[in-house]
């Protein structure tokens, strides 16, 4: 159940370097490290607001911010954990805005699940399944836990999906979140105990 | 060795999933969770719900996501967000607006030239 030490491979020196590129403001850097971690930044954002277009949004922001402030990036951290702690601040100011907008997140990724399966093209990291029936089971499974993670408060999503869906470690998570691990821990597992009463009452 | 009861199980359930607990402590529970359906069955919830997050699929990036960054950047600090590359890439403009100072400079001394008495010798 532990998170890998570095979730893209990236070697650390491979990292340092580029980071010391890009805070010399060279493009082809800045490039690569968009390149390296599009698709875990966008995959943080989409499961905590559950809207693609919304998500795209925030997650090249995530990015602009990165390039504005990578001055004051001091390699304490590593490089993904200060990343995740600028996404994750745009997931809650971004959910904050749409809140007061009386923005509801739960369909748009079921269309997009739904639109996935008719054109039987998975993308390049869904897990393999067998036939039609078990495709269309894990779908509608996958639309479920997305919403349940939909409705629970912004902390606890936070919590969900860096632990749960990016397999996060607790170090990390509170280097992220600024909680204290026990916070963390008694948080997550309410979190996980709402997300299990939800889906037993839909599942059974 | 102590027992756990109903609510003491379903507070152990993360940290079982986790694999955090110590071993008296997960023998306790498994014993429990073996002795009791109910726990049994909420275990089994818990399980099949953590089971489905892990498997949500890993949604990737929208094709041009890197290229709108960049674009991004660009249009908010007006082409001036990268260091130019080297001397190469700035030489044309940098030659061309020299050419132009020339030029100015040239088409300037002609009409000065041009102009009646101009250069007149006593």
């Amino acid at each position: 159940m532990g998170a890998s030490p570095n979730p893209l491979g990236l070697t650390a020196l491979r990292e340092r370097l580029l980071i010391r590129r890009l805070q010399q403001r060279d493009e082809r850097a800045f490039h690569e490290i968009v390149r390296l971690y599009q698709h875990k930044v966008f995959n943080l954002v989409l499961r905590m607001i559950g809207n693609r277009e919304e998500a795209e949004d925030v997650a090249q922001e995530v990015f602009v911010t990165v390039f504005k402030s990578i001055d004051g990036f001091r390699g304490e951290a590593k490089f993904s954990t200060w990343l995740y702690r600028i996404a994750a601040n745009h997931c809650k100011n971004r959910m904050k805005y749409l809140g007061r907008r009386s923005y509801k997140a739960t369909g748009e990724l079921d269309e997009a699940a739904e639109r996935e399966l008719q054109d039987a093209q998975p993308s390049a990291m869904t897990p393999h399944l067998d036939g039609p029936d078990k495709v269309l089971e894990g779908m509608q499974m996958e639309r479920l836990v997305q919403e349940g993670i939909a409705l629970l408060d912004e902390e606890h999503r936070m919590l969900i999906v860096l632990r749960d869906v990016e397999d996060l470690s607790y170090q990390e998570i509170c280097a992220i979140t600024g909680l204290a691990e026990g916070t963390v821990k008694s948080r997550l597992h309410r979190a996980r105990m709402s997300l299990k009463e939800y889906l037993a009452k839909r599942v059974g | 060795m102590a027992t756990v009861d109903h609510a003491q199980a379903s507070e152990l359930f993360s940290s079982y999933w986790d694999e955090e607990l110590g071993p008296d402590e997960a023998a306790r529970l498994e014993e429990h969770l073996r002795s009791c359906v109910v726990c049994r069955r909420e275990y089994e919830h818990f399980e099949r719900a953590l089971g489905a997050v892990g498997a949500l699929a890993h949604e990737l990036a929208p094709r041009g996501f890197a290229a709108g960054v960049v674009q991004r950047v660009h249009k908010r600090a007006r082409g001036r967000a990268f260091a130019s590359r080297g001397l190469l890439d700035r030489l044309p403009y940098e030659l061309f607006s020299l050419l132009m100072l020339g030029l100015i400079l040239a088409i300037y001394v002609i009409l000065q030239m041009a102009q009646p008495g101009h250069l007149r010798l006593p």
